[in-house]
C-alpha cells in the first residue's frame, strides 16, 4: 500500500485534515520556527558539497541573520554549469530525479529533486487535492483511488515528473494512464484524457487554466458533429451521464458542457492566468478553480485555502525572503546595490515583493531569485481563520511595461483588461513601442469577431483605467490614448504556432510571449498577417 | 418436567446478546459514525442485534408455526451477516480501485435481497421440531450451498483483515484487528456448529462471545479508536449490574424456598433475607473489587509505582541515580523496550541523552534548543505519540536527522518533563513489548511520575551546579594562591637575576679579555675557572627564572605534541631499562595517540616538561606498575595525559604540588621538576592539572592551546629567512656606538669590540647615546636596557627614528623576560642576556650587519 494511502486508511478525517492541511492552522511564529530550523538543517546538509561551498563561499552561517548578511542573492546562472549538465557530484545528495522547466525564457532550467524533498512535495500534492475539493474546514472529499484528469507535459517537465513519481506515495487513477500517455504528443494526450473523463467521470481536473477553458470550448464547438461509437453508448454509466447531461442542458437552454458529463469535484490549476479564466472554468467545469503556486526552481511554494480566494505559503519547502519593490528598483538601477530582504513575518499588506528562496531538504539552492513578484492581500484570512499572510501572484520580475514612468502594467492587468472588454479574441501580445519620444502600449491581437482597431484600443483603454489606478494618469499626462492596437487576421497565431512547430521548437516556445515579445516575433507575426490578409 | 421453552438458559442468551450488541452499536454510532469503516461495522452490529432479537422471538414463540416464521427471519440475518462483514473488511482494507468495490457490493447486496425473498419460503428452513432443548430448525437442501457461500464470504473477509494485520506497521491497529479476527472466528465456528443436525443451538453463544470480545476490546484497547468518556460508568454499570442480578436471584431463590418449604411468613422471611444479605455483603464487595482490579489492574500497579518512585527520588540528589531510577521505573512498569531521557547541557544549547535503555547511546544525537520537538515541548503540556509526529503541522519542521533518530528509538511516546513551565527534559519511550497502545492509565501514571521527576531533576541539577561552583571556586582560590606565591617569587628572582647577571657579565667579560692577554698557563687555568664559574652562575640564574615562570625569550614554533611524547619517551626509556635491569622494577608502558593539530611552543621545553612528569610518575611506582600516555584533542586544546598506578598524592599536599623546592622524594628530589613544568606550560598558555588517589595512582593532564592556522602559516613563512641569515654570515668591520651606564660593562664591551676589529664610541647614558648617534655615523648601536632617565627602549626608538636601518642590540640582565617579537616592534633587533660571551656578541653583530647589507641590496 502506498505510503500516504496508509494514512487515509488509519487516520480519522480530522487527523487526515491535520496532516495535509494543518499548515493552514499554524501561527506566524510557528511558521518562522519551522523556517529557521529547516534553514539551519539545510546549511548543515549542503554546505560541505561542492555547490554548497561555492555558493556559500565556504562559510557555514550559524544563524539566519548571518546567512542573510553573508550569502549573496543568486540566480540560475550561478548554478547553470552544474545543473544543466545534471552533474550529481556537486550535490550534497543523489537526487531521486532531474526535471526541467517549461523553458519560457528560452532555455530549460534543470533541477534535481531529492528524496526528502519529493516526500514533502508528494504530501503537498495530496494537500492540493484535498483543499481543492473541500468546501469547508475538515472536509475530506478526496481519497486514494480517485480519478485525476491531467493535462500536463510529461517527464522530464517538472510537474510531469512529480506526477510520474506520485503513485509510489499515493494511489490515484490518472486520466489518461501514464503508460498510455507519456509517449504520445500533447494533443493526443489531451484527447485521451478528456475522452476517458467523459466516459468514466472524473474526480479532479489538473491542468493549466487556459487548456481547461480550451477543452470546454472545443467540447461545445464539436458536440454537434461528435459521433459516439456504439461501444461507448453501451456503457450504462456513460449512457446515464449522457442522458442526464442532455436533460440538464436542455432545461437550462444551453449547449452541453463538460461539467454535465464529468462533474469533477475540483479544478486544480497552476500558472499566472487563473484569475483571467476563473469564470470560464466555473462555467465549463462547474467548479471554481483552485490555484497553487510553484515552479521548477522553487517546487510548491503556496496554495489557496479551501475558499479559493488567496494563497498561503508553505512553511517547509523553502526559506522565504522577500525583496520589497523599492529595493528591486534600486537594485535594477545599480547592480552593485545589495537589496535588503524581509521575512514572512515582516511583510506588509498591499506591498509587492520579489520572492527569494532557499530550498530545504538537500538541494543546494541558496537565496535564489525565482523571478516572481507577489503581493500580500491580507495578513490573515478572516473567512477561513488562517492566521498567515495571504498572497497572490502579481507578475514576473521584469515582465512589466512601464508607461512614461507613471504606470507599470503587467501581463495579468493587460489580459484582464482585454477579457473585460467582452471582445472574443484568439491570442494577443503586448509591448512598449515609441513614436519619437512618445511611448505607447502596443497590443497585437487576433480577434474572433469583426471590430475596428480604434474601437478595440478604446475599449481596452477604458478597462485599463478601471483596473489600474495609475494608468489613469498616463492618459491625463500625455493627453492622448496610450493604447495602440494592431489587429491580426484570423489564423495568424495558429500559423505562427505551426511554423514554430515545424522548426522543432519546444512546446513551451510555440506561442509568442504575452509581454515584451522580441522584435523578431512581432516581425514574424506581422509578416504572417500580411500573407493572410493578402497584402 | 421443566418446559425447555420457558427455561431461562434457553431464553436468556439471545437477550444478553441483544443487549450487548445494541450497546456496542450505540457506542460505535455515537463515537465514530463519520468514518466509512466504522459505518460498515455499525451495519454489521445492527445485523447482529436483529439476529439476536429474532432468535429471542423464535425461542419464545408459543407454537411451532410462529417459531418457523421467526426462524426464517433468523435465516435472513444469518445468511446476510457475512455480506455486511465482507463489506466491512473491504472498507478496512480500502483497496485501490473503489469502482470494483461498487460492483462487488452490488452483487453481494443483490444476493442478500435474493435471500430475503427466498427466506419466507421453505427453501432454507423446511420445518421446526420440538426437541429436549427447545425448537430445532430442520434445514432444507438449499440452505447448505448458501451456508457454504456465506462461510466463504466470512473467510474472505477474514483474509482481507489478516492481510492488513500482516502488513500494518501500526501495532495498535494490529491489536485491534487481532480482536476482531478472533471474535469473527468464534462467530463462524458457532454458526457452523448450528448448522450440524442434532446438535443443540450454540450459535447464539458465539454471537455473545463476538459482542463481548469486541466490547472488551473497545473498553480496554480503544478498538476502532473509540475512547469512552463514560467507560468507567459503563464498566461499573455492567459488572455491578451483573453482580446485582446474581445477588438478587440468589436472594429471591432463597426467599421462595423458605416460603414454599418452610412456610416462613413475609416479615420473618424479610429478616432472614436481611441477615443473609449482610453476611453476603463482603463477598459482594470482594467480587466488585475483583471487577475493579480486572478492568483497572494497571491503575493499581501504577499507584504502587508512583509511591515507589516518590520514595526513591526523596532519598537522592544525584542526577545519575535519578535518571537511572526514572528510566528503570518507566520501562519496567510500562514494559517498553526502549526509553531515552534527554536533559539540557550546561550551556543550554542542546538536550543531550542523559540515560537510555534498549538502545546504544552512541547512535543517538542530541536535540538542538531550536529543534521543533524541543520548542513544542516547551510550549505544550501534553504528550506526543508517533502518530502526532505525522499529523501535527508544527512537526513539519523536524529535520531528517531528528526524524531518523525518532525512528531509531521507535518513538511511540514523547513526554516533556516540565517544572513550573520550564522544560527540564524530554522522555522518549519506544513501543510496549506487547505492542499495545499506551493506555489512558499509562499516560496518567507517566504524567505524575514525570511531573515528580522534573522537579527532582531540576533540584538535582541545581545541587550539582552549586557543587560544581564550589569546586570551581576552591580550584580558582588555590590557583590564585599559587599564582600569587609564584609572582612574589618571580619578582624576587627577577631582581636577583638582573643584578647577578650584571655582575656575572663583568666577571665573564673581564675573564675572557684577560684570557686573550695572558699567556701564562697557570694564570690562564685560573681565568678559565673564573669564566666557567661565571657561565655556571648564568645557568643557575636561568633556572631560577625558569621555575618562577618569568622567561619570555623563546620563539614559539608549531609543535606536534605526539612528537613531544615520542622524544620524551626516547629520553625516559633508558631509565626504564636501567630500573628493570638493576632493580627488577618492570613498568608496563602503554601509549595511545590520536591525531592532534599542532600547538605553538618550544619543543625542547615541552619535552623537558613531559620528562619531568614522566620521571615523577616512574618514581611514584614503587615496584612493578603501569604507566600510560595518551594524547587527544578536545575543542581547541591538545591534551597529554600521563597516568600511573603509583602511590598517589595525599590530599594534604595536593595544593603544594608545583611549589619550588617542594618534593615528596626526600633527599632524592630537588623539588624543581614540576615547578619548572608548571612554568613552561603556563608560558605556553596551557595548564597542568592532576587527579590523584592515594594507593590508586595519579594522572597528570597537560593542556595546550591549538595553534591558530594563521600562526602556523606565519611561522612556516618566517623559517627560511632565519636559516638563510645564519647561512650567509659575512665578517665585516663596523662603527659601533656602545651605550651603558655601568662602567665595567662599558669597558668590557669596548675592549671586546676593538679586539674584534670594530670602531667603538662610548656613551655613559641614554641622553648622551642619542646625542652621539645624532652627531655621528654608526653601523650598529649596543645599548643597556636599565639606565637612569632614558632607557634602552628609548635609545632604540630614537635610533630607528633617525636611521631605521641601523641595527640595535639591547643588553640586559632581564633578558629572558622579554618577548622578542614585541622588542622588534620597539626598534630592538636583538636582545643579549647578560652575561654573554664574546663569541655570542660577535655572532650577533655579524648577523645583523649582514642582514642590513642584504636589505640595502
Amino acid at each position: 500500500m502506498a505510503y500516504e494511502d496508509e494514512f487515509f486508511r488509519t487516520l480519522s478525517e480530522k487527523d487526515i485534515w491535520q496532516r495535509y492541511c494543518g499548515f493552514l492552522d499554524i501561527s506566524i511564529d510557528e511558521f518562522m520556527d519551522i523556517q529557521r530550523r529547516l534553514l539551519m538543517d539545510q546549511i548543515a546538509r549542503v554546505s560541505d558539497s561542492f555547490l554548497g561551498k561555492k555558493i556559500l563561499n565556504g562559510i557555514k552561517p550559524k544563524s539566519e541573520e548571518e546567512f542573510r548578511h553573508k550569502v549573496p542573492i543568486t540566480t540560475y546562472q550561478d548554478y547553470e554549469p552544474y545543473l544543466s549538465a545534471r552533474c550529481e557530484d556537486v550535490l550534497a545528495e543523489k537526487p531521486l530525479f532531474w526535471c526541467h522547466s517549461a523553458g519560457r525564457r528560452g532555455s530549460f532550467k534543470w533541477m534535481p529533486f531529492t528524496v526528502a524533498e519529493y516526500e514533502v512535495t508528494a504530501k503537498y500534492c495530496v494537500s492540493v487535492c484535498i483543499l481543492g475539493t473541500a468546501n469547508k474546514r475538515g472536509d475530506i472529499n478526496f481519497h486514494p483511488g480517485d480519478r485525476v484528469l491531467m493535462n500536463l507535459a510529461p517527464p522530464p517537465y517538472t510537474f510531469g515528473s512529480i506526477l510520474h513519481h506520485l503513485p509510489q506515495y499515493f494511489t490515484f487513477r490518472p486520466q489518461p494512464p501514464f503508460d498510455e500517455s507519456e509517449n504520445v504528443d500533447f494533443q493526443t494526450r489531451l484527447q485521451q484524457g478528456f475522452t476517458l473523463a467523459l466516459q468514466q467521470g472524473t474526480d479532479v481536473v489538473l491542468s493549466l487554466s487556459s487548456i481547461m477553458v480550451k477543452m470546454g470550448q472545443s467540447f461545445v464547438e464539436r458536440q454537434k458533429t461528435m459521433k459516439l461509437s456504439p461501444s461507448i453508448l453501451l456503457k450504462p454509466r456513460f449512457l446515464k451521464s449522457l442522458i442526464r447531461a442532455r436533460l440538464v442542458s436542455k432545461r437550462q437552454g444551453r449547449a452541453m458542457l463538460p461539467r454535465d458529463l464529468c462533474q469533477p469535484r475540483a479544478a486544480l490549476t497552476g500558472g499566472t492566468d487563473t484569475t483571467i479564466y476563473r469564470d470560464e472554468i466555473l462555467y465549463y467545469w462547474g467548479v471554481k478553480p483552485f490555484e497553487f503556486y510553484g515552479a521548477t526552481d522553487s517546487g510548491f511554494l503556496a496554495m489557496q485555502n479551501w475558499n479559493k480566494k488567496w494563497m498561503t505559503f508553505l512553511p517547509d519547502v523553502s526559506f522565504l525572503e522577500f525583496i520589497p519593490e523599492e529595493e528591486t528598483i534600486k537594485w535594477a538601477e545599480n547592480p552593485d546595490y545589495k537589496p535588503s530582504t524581509v521575512l514572512f513575518n515582516e511583510v506588509e499588506v498591499g506591498k509587492a515583493y520579489e520572492i527569494i528562496i532557499t530550498r530545504f531538504h538537500g538541494t543546494p539552492l541558496f537565496r535564489y531569485r525565482v523571478g516572481d513578484v507577489i503581493k500580500f492581500a491580507a495578513l490573515e484570512d478572516e473567512e477561513t481563520g488562517v492566521k498567515l499572510p495571504q498572497m497572490f501572484f502579481y507578475h514576473r520580475a521584469g515582465e512589466t511595461i512601464d508607461l512614461a514612468s507613471l504606470a507599470r502594467l503587467d501581463e495579468r492587468t493587460i489580459w484582464k483588461a482585454i477579457a473585460n472588454t467582452g471582445i472574443k479574441y484568439e491570442e494577443w501580445s503586448a509591448r512598449k513601442e515609441y513614436n519619437g519620444s512618445q511611448s505607447f502600449l502596443c497590443i497585437y491581437i487576433e480577434l474572433k469577431e469583426e471590430r475596428q482597431a480604434g474601437e478595440v484600443g478604446h475599449l481596452i483603454d477604458e478597462q485599463l483605467k478601471i483596473i489600474d489606478i495609475d494608468y489613469v494618469d498616463v492618459g491625463t499626462e500625455l493627453e492622448l490614448q496610450p493604447v495602440k492596437v494592431t489587429l491580426l487576421p484570423p489564423g495568424t497565431f495558429q500559423r505562427y504556432l505551426l511554423e514554430r512547430q515545424k522548426e522543432g521548437a519546444d512546446l513551451a516556445h510555440l506561442k509568442p510571449a504575452h509581454i515584451n515579445a522580441p522584435d523578431e516575433t512581432i516581425r514574424r507575426l506581422l509578416k504572417l498577417s500580411e500573407v493572410y490578409s493578402g497584402k | 418436567m421443566i418446559n425447555p421453552l420457558t427455561h431461562p438458559s434457553y431464553l436468556f442468551p439471545p437477550l444478553v446478546a441483544f443487549v450487548i450488541s445494541i450497546v456496542l452499536l450505540i457506542t460505535v454510532l455515537v463515537k465514530s459514525r463519520r468514518i466509512a469503516r466504522d459505518k460498515a461495522f455499525c451495519a454489521f452490529l445492527f445485523c447482529l442485534t436483529l439476529w439476536s432479537i429474532a432468535i429471542y422471538l423464535f425461542r419464545s414463540s408459543p407454537d411451532i408455526n410462529r417459531a418457523l416464521f421467526w426462524d426464517r427471519i433468523v435465516a435472513i440475518f444469518v445468511l446476510g451477516l457475512p455480506v455486511v462483514f465482507y463489506h466491512f473488511s473491504l472498507t478496512y482494507v480500502q483497496t485501490r480501485v473503489r469502482a470494483i468495490h461498487k460492483r462487488v457490493y452490488l452483487f453481494l447486496y443483490l444476493y442478500w435481497l435474493l435471500i430475503v425473498i427466498l427466506a419466507p419460503s421453505s427453501l432454507f428452513i423446511e420445518r421446526i421440531e420440538l426437541r429436549s432443548y427447545g425448537y430445532a430448525p430442520i434445514a432444507a437442501p438449499l440452505m447448505y450451498p448458501f451456508m457454504i457461500f456465506c462461510v466463504s464470504l466470512m473467510l474472505a473477509g477474514l483474509y482481507n483483515l489478516s492481510k492488513v494485520y500482516r502488513t500494518s506497521l501500526i501495532s495498535e491497529e494490529r491489536n485491534h484487528l487481532f480482536y476482531i479476527i478472533i471474535a469473527t472466528l468464534i462467530l463462524i465456528v458457532g454458526t457452523l456448529l448450528d448448522a450440524i443436525p442434532g446438535l443443540p443451538p450454540i450459535g447464539i453463544w458465539s454471537n455473545i462471545a463476538f459482542s463481548t470480545i469486541t466490547a472488551i476490546a473497545i473498553l480496554r484497547y480503544h478498538l476502532l479508536d473509540i475512547r469512552l468518556v463514560i467507560k468507567k460508568g459503563l464498566v461499573y454499570f455492567g459488572s455491578i449490574g451483573l453482580l446485582m442480578v446474581i445477588y438478587g436471584i440468589l436472594l429471591f431463590g432463597i426467599s421462595q424456598y423458605l416460603e414454599r418449604n418452610w412456610g416462613i411468613t413475609f416479615w420473618r422471611n424479610a429478616l432472614i433475607l436481611l441477615v443473609i444479605a449482610i453476611s453476603l455483603y463482603p463477598i459482594f464487595r470482594k467480587s466488585q473489587e475483583r471487577v475493579d482490579r480486572w478492568f483497572y489492574r494497571e491503575k493499581y500497579d501504577h499507584l504502587a509505582i508512583i509511591e515507589r518512585f516518590g520514595e526513591e527520588i526523596k532519598s537522592t540528589m544525584d542526577l545519575t541515580l535519578l535518571t537511572s531510577s526514572l528510566i528503570n521505573i518507566v520501562t519496567s512498569v510500562l514494559k517498553c523496550g526502549i526509553a531515552c531521557l534527554f536533559l539540557p547541557d550546561s550551556e543550554g544549547k542542546y538536550f543531550m541523552v542523559a540515560k537510555c535503555q534498549g538502545i546504544d547511546i552512541n547512535v543517538l544525537s542530541g536535540l538542538s534548543q531550536q529543534s521543533i520537538l524541543v520548542l513544542w515541548a516547551e510550549r505544550n503540556e501534553g504528550f506526543l505519540n508517533r502518530r502526532d509526529i505525522d499529523v501535527i503541522p508544527q512537526m513539519r519542521g523536524l529535520t531528517v536527522q531528528e526524524r531518523s533518530m525518532l525512528d531509531e528509538v521507535k518513538a511511540s511516546l514523547i513526554i516533556p518533563l516540565k517544572n513550573r513551565d520550564k522544560l527540564s527534559g524530554i522522555l522518549v519511550l519506544g513501543p510496549k513489548l506487547s505492542e499495545q497502545k499506551y493506555s489512558e492509565d499509562d499516560l496518567m501514571m507517566l504524567r505524575v511520575v514525570c511531573g515528580q521527576a522534573a522537579v527532582s531533576l531540576d533540584n538535582a541539577r541545581l545541587f550539582k551546579e552549586v557543587e560544581d561552583s564550589l569546586f570551581e571556586l576552591k580550584r580558582v582560590q588555590e590557583q590564585l594562591v599559587r599564582a600569587e606565591r609564584t609572582r612574589a617569587l618571580g619578582e624576587m628572582a627577577g631582581g636577583v637575576a638582573h643584578d647577578f647577571n650584571n655582575i656575572l657579565a663583568a666577571i665573564l667579560g673581564r675573564a675572557q679579555l684577560a684570557l686573550d692577554d695572558v699567556t701564562d698557563e697557570r694564570i690562564r687555568k685560573g681565568l678559565k675557572v673564573i669564566e666557567q664559574a661565571a657561565l655556571d652562575g648564568a645557568r643557575t640564574v636561568r633556572r631560577l627564572q625558569d621555575f618562577t615562570r618569568v622567561r619570555a625569550d623563546h620563539q614559539f614554533e608549531p609543535v606536534n605534541i605526539n612528537d613531544v611524547v615520542k622524544k620524551s619517551l626516547e629520553l625516559v626509556e633508558p631509565r626504564l631499562r636501567e630500573l628493570q635491569e638493576a632493580k627488577g622494577k618492570a613498568i608496563d608502558l602503554s601509549l595511545s595517540q590520536e591525531q592532534v593539530e599542532p600547538v605553538m611552543g618550544d619543543q625542547g621545553e615541552l619535552v623537558e616538561t613531559l620528562v619531568n612528569i614522566l620521571n615523577n610518575s616512574i618514581d611514584a611506582i614503587s615496584d612493578n606498575g603501569k604507566l600510560g600516555i595518551t594524547t587527544r584533542q578536545e575543542n581547541n586544546y591538545a591534551e597529554i595525559a600521563v597516568s600511573d598506578n603509583g602511590t598517589g598524592i595525599p590530599d594534604n599536599i595536593k595544593n603544594r604540588i608545583g611549589d619550588p623546592y617542594f618534593s615528596t622524594k626526600g633527599r632524592l628530589g630537588m623539588g624543581l621538576g614540576l615547578s619548572v613544568a608548571y612554568g613552561i606550560v603556563n608560558r605556553h598558555g596551557g595548564s597542568i592539572d592532576f587527579d590523584s588517589s592515594v594507593g590508586e595512582g595519579t594522572t597528570f593532564y597537560i593542556k595546550l592551546p591549538i595553534a591558530s592556522r594563521e600562526k602556523v602559516q606565519q611561522s612556516v613563512a618566517k623559517k627560511p629567512e632565519g636559516d638563510l641569515g645564519i647561512l650567509n654570515r659575512v665578517v665585516k668591520k663596523a662603527r659601533i656606538l656602545v651605550v651603558d651606564d655601568d662602567e665595567r660593562i662599558r669597558d668590557n664591551l669596548q675592549t671586546m669590540l676593538i679586539q674584534s676589529g670594530h670602531d667603538v664610541t662610548i656613551a655613559e647614558n641614554g641622553v648622551q647615546g642619542i646625542s652621539k648617534f645624532n652627531d655621528g655615523d654608526y653601523d650598529l648601536v649596543i645599548t643597556d636596557l636599565g639606565m637612569p632617565n632614558v632607557s634602552g627602549w628609548e635609545v632604540a626608538k630614537a635610533v630607528k627614528r633617525q636611521v631605521s636601518v641601523v641595527p640595535v642590540i639591547l643588553i640586559t640582565g632581564w633578558g629572558v623576560q622579554f618577548d622578542r617579537e614585541k622588542a622588534r616592534l620597539d626598534g630592538v633587533d636583538e636582545i643579549l642576556t647578560k652575561p654573554f660571551t664574546r663569541e655570542r656578541l660577535c655572532e650577533s653583530i655579524e648577523r645583523l650587519l649582514n642582514m642590513v647589507d642584504r636589505s640595502l641590496g
